[in-house]
């Protein structure tokens, strides 16, 4: 597991799209002795890595074929409704083409 | 205070039916309820529309229960035309252009929604103190949170403004409130009921549910929304029942069972009592109520196996909220797309907020998710097949739905709990699950309520609800309101 640093706090930050200030990444790192000191915890529960993970409450599996059914889409009038910057039926960014700091694979 | 809305759905069909009283003047009564609010309890209003939906109902039959009756709605359900935020800043000004799938199966019915209630920021707290509203009180004692993350809608009912309201529940968001509000609190199982339409928290645990003030309305109402839909696909297949028929022909199941733990545990002496008193009671009344030694460390367990597998869904779910296609837009010239959401982001979340979905990220990094987030899913299995045993011998696992009075607002902490107790946790067990999962009064301590906790097997929502009706019957904390307020 990744050693937790304030560095590595702020990088999840910056993943996520949001700046902290100081004194939140001060709590966050004090926050994650006690995360750590729980997952520790969780790590010596009896057979704890001898079952899979639980991603849905229970199985329950049902093979059909659904009917196509046509449906109208939203109008480009309507999907832009709830949009704060934008041109006509355009929502409007910044440049992305041609912007080094906006590389997909940065 | 209102004239109509202190009762219970089934009251007022029956004085709908009868004439004795319009849809509109029960939308008039509810909107004074609103106005006069006194705990903080609202995010946005709908009364033109809910006036105008009313003026439409003539007649009322019969076998149409829930028409004309006012409800509801916690801020998470997408609501055409109304101001949907989930009380966070980073979705002020979202409008949703179509209705959740609840919203739509209660307008076909006839309920009419009169106002989107207060709750946490995007669901994730349990105090009813991080919407963008500010803090919403407790009704029986306003230095005092109701609860959350469905605090509006707990309050709401607590003080008699509407007979019912939705919330959600992904730990016990709407079982803890309405343990705190003195309200029937109900968790269909998971899959039951459609979540389109609802803004996803944690979609592993995520259920609709709702607040009553009688067992019997939230059986109507299981009724009403039950069923599969093609926009929600972990809904279920399986035939939708009559629920009512359950209640009203007492169709329960015959054991109960109590955990070791949780009785060896409790300290509030009142509420023990309380407790072991109903227990008496359900004996007498001819179950089998028994104890069940349930591993202490799987319980010591259920608080940070919700907290990471909760933070981690969270991190992902929400990373559609970038001021692009809703919220506030960028206002400080950024330059490139990603300066504009970072904008939108680091102004829209709390740092409460942020602080979770560090916390869910860093949990999902490659590097780390066997050691965090698979390892809390896989507490979960055992957590679960403890709990499927448990059901192998007993039908009911019945519990207090609290263990103190609500905490006082003064003495908060939004910290990650250091030492958290398995007791405030122990309804989580209903979401890891997807049990059925109700609340409802058990008794009250200094003028504030206490509830009891009901959960049952997957789909056997209709043998919970039964037997929460017994319960109700022998307690006799039916239709509770807080009439005095200090």
């Amino acid at each position: 597991m990744i050693k937790v640093t304030k560095e590595v706090i702020e990088v999840c930050a910056q993943n996520l799209l949001f700046d902290l200030n100081p004194g939140q990444a001060d709590l966050i790192f004090e926050e994650f002795n006690t995360v750590l000191a729980q997952i520790d915890y969780l790590s010596h529960i009896p057979h704890v890595d001898e079952v899979d993970p639980m991603t849905f409450p229970y199985s329950e599996h049902q093979k059909l074929m659904r009917e196509d059914r046509p449906s109208k889409p939203l109008k480009a009038q309507d999907a832009v409704k709830n949009c704060n910057s934008k041109l006509g039926v355009q929502v409007k960014l910044p440049k992305v083409v041609g912007n080094k700091n906006d590389q997909v694979d940065e | 205070m209102t004239k109509w809305m202190n009762k219970t759905i089934g009251e007022l069909h029956q004085l709908l039916v009868e004439g004795k009283v319009t849809a509109s003047e029960l939308v008039e009564d509810c909107i004074q309820g609103v106005l006069n609010d006194s705990c903080n309890s609202f995010e946005a209003t709908c009364f033109e529309e809910a006036r105008k939906e009313a003026r439409k109902i003539k007649e009322v039959k019969e076998d149409e229960y829930l028409k004309g009756i006012p409800y509801l709605a916690k801020d998470n359900y997408s609501t055409k035309g109304v101001e949907t935020t989930a009380s966070s800043n980073i979705l002020n000004g979202y409008v949703p252009l179509f209705d959740a799938t609840v919203v739509r199966k209660l307008r076909q019915k006839g309920m009419i929604m009169v106002a989107h209630t207060s709750m946490d920021e995007l669901a994730m707290g349990g105090t009813g103190t991080t919407g963008k509203r500010g803090v919403t009180t407790n009704p029986y004692d306003h230095e005092r949170i109701v609860g959350g993350s469905s605090s509006g809608s707990a309050a709401a009912l607590a003080q008699g403004i509407a007979p019912m309201s939705l919330g959600s529940d992904t730990g016990d968001s709407v079982r803890k409130p309405a343990s705190h509000a003195g309200l029937v609190g109900f968790k269909p199982t998971w899959g039951r009921i459609s979540r389109f339409g609802l803004f996803p928290f944690a979609p592993s645990l995520d259920t609709i549910a709702y607040f009553t003030r009688d067992v019997k309305d939230s059986a109507y109402l299981l009724s009403a929304l039950a069923g599969h839909d093609n926009n929600d696909m972990s809904t279920s297949y399986r035939k939708k029942e009559k629920y009512e028929r359950y209640v009203e022909e007492k169709k329960t199941l015959h054991r109960i069972g109590y955990f070791k733990a949780v009785v060896d545990a409790m300290q509030d002496e009142k509420i023990k009592a309380a407790f072991f008193d109903l227990l008496e009671k359900l004996r007498k009344a001819g179950y089998e109520v028994s104890e069940y030694d349930y591993p202490s460390d799987l319980l010591d367990a259920l608080y940070p196996t919700y907290m990471i597998i909760s933070c981690a869904e969270a991190t992902s779910n929400n990373a559609n909220l970038d001021g692009v296609r809703f919220g506030p837009a960028a206002k400080d010239n950024p330059q490139t797309y990603r300066e504009y959401m970072k904008e939108c982001r680091t102004k829209g979340f709390t740092d409460l907020i942020k602080r979770r979905f560090v916390i869910g990220s860093f949990s999902l990094l490659s590097a780390n998710q066997d050691e965090m987030f698979s390892r809390a899913q896989k507490a979960r299995r055992l957590i679960v097949n403890k709990m499927n045993e448990f059901f192998d011998s007993f039908d009911y696992f019945i519990t207090p739905a609290a263990f103190s009075l609500p905490k006082k607002i003064c003495d908060l902490s939004t910290a990650w709990s250091t030492n958290p107790d398995f007791l405030d946790n122990i309804m989580t067990i209903g979401n890891f699950g997807g049990y059925p999962s109700i609340t409802l009064p058990m008794m009250k301590e200094d003028g504030i309520p206490v509830g009891v906790n009901v959960t049952g097997r997957v789909f056997e929502d209709g043998a919970v609800l039964a037997l929460a009706d017994e319960i109700q019957t022998l307690t006799g904390l039916k239709n509770l309101t807080a009439k005095e307020v200090k």
